[in-house]
């Protein structure tokens, strides 16, 4: 892994299209900002993490025979004043 | 793991754009996260549990998702999120396109609660025959969202 240091307000490039600034450093939390083309994602690491390790919990569930039952039993039951909602913050 | 109480129900919103066959194969191009080497899959709608899919792997037959559709577990999910979200979801035809659908995949927990993963959800597109799974960012969604609780 290549280490740099940077202060705030500098940068760095990666490739041609990718931009990093340090925009500033308060205590354990640094602000990145980051210019790319639209094509490029770029995401939090934890949540492909998050992603990746539920996809691998999730891919062996088709192969639990009463899970289907159970799943339709309990989501099929009438329940007008079901919802679920989003928490009000993100986590 | 606190699991609400309230379940939601499968509603009509099932019946809407479901393929009619009773298989269709879905290729995701860049495979699912994490696994980029699950690519091909059969989509089937199993008889006994109407209303929910089966997406097996055609690579890995130890590998099959159940998926829910997200509309049915949280019908406001689209209004949820974030601009950037929306845009990401709306250019791969979710919400305006009849051949696109919103998927999630379903899990059980070590509790044997069972979760939907609304932070990853898998947009299928029943007209191309292709699938990508998207990330979302600054929605307010988890990748464990509580559907069923533990011992019911």
């Amino acid at each position: 892994m290549l280490v740099l240091s940077r202060r705030p307000g500098e940068a760095l490039l990666i490739g041609q299209d990718v931009r990093i600034v340090i925009l500033s450093v308060e205590g354990e939390r640094v602000r990145v900002g980051i210019e790319a083309p639209r094509e490029v994602p770029v995401l939090r690491a934890e949540l492909i993490e998050a992603v990746s390790e539920e996809n691998s919990r999730a891919a062996r569930v088709g192969a639990q025979p009463d899970l289907l039952v159970r799943l339709h039993r309990n989501l099929r039951q009438p329940r007008p004043d079901a919802t679920t909602r989003a928490p009000e913050s993100p986590p | 793991m606190e699991v609400s109480e309230e379940l939601p129900q499968l509603g009509a919103a099932s019946q809407v754009s479901t393929p009619n066959r009773q298989r269709v194969d879905i290729v995701f191009p860049s495979g699912l996260v994490g696994c980029p080497e699950w690519r091909r899959f059969a989509f089937a709608l199993p008889e006994e549990a109407p209303g929910l899919a089966i997406l097996q792997s055609l690579d890995d037959a130890d590998v099959a998702f159940v998926l829910a559709p997200v509309e049915d577990l949280v019908p406001e999910f689209l209004t949820t999120l974030s601009p950037d979200d929306r845009e990401l979801l709306k250019a791969l035809g979710v919400g305006h396109d009849p051949s696109v659908r919103l998927y999630c995949t379903l899990a059980v927990q070590t509790d044997d609660s069972v979760t939907a993963n609304l932070l990853g959800p898998l947009a299928l597109d029943f007209g191309r025959g292709c699938g990508t799974q998207v990330v979302l960012t600054g929605s307010p969604w988890s990748t464990r969202h509580p559907i069923v609780p533990a011992g019911k």
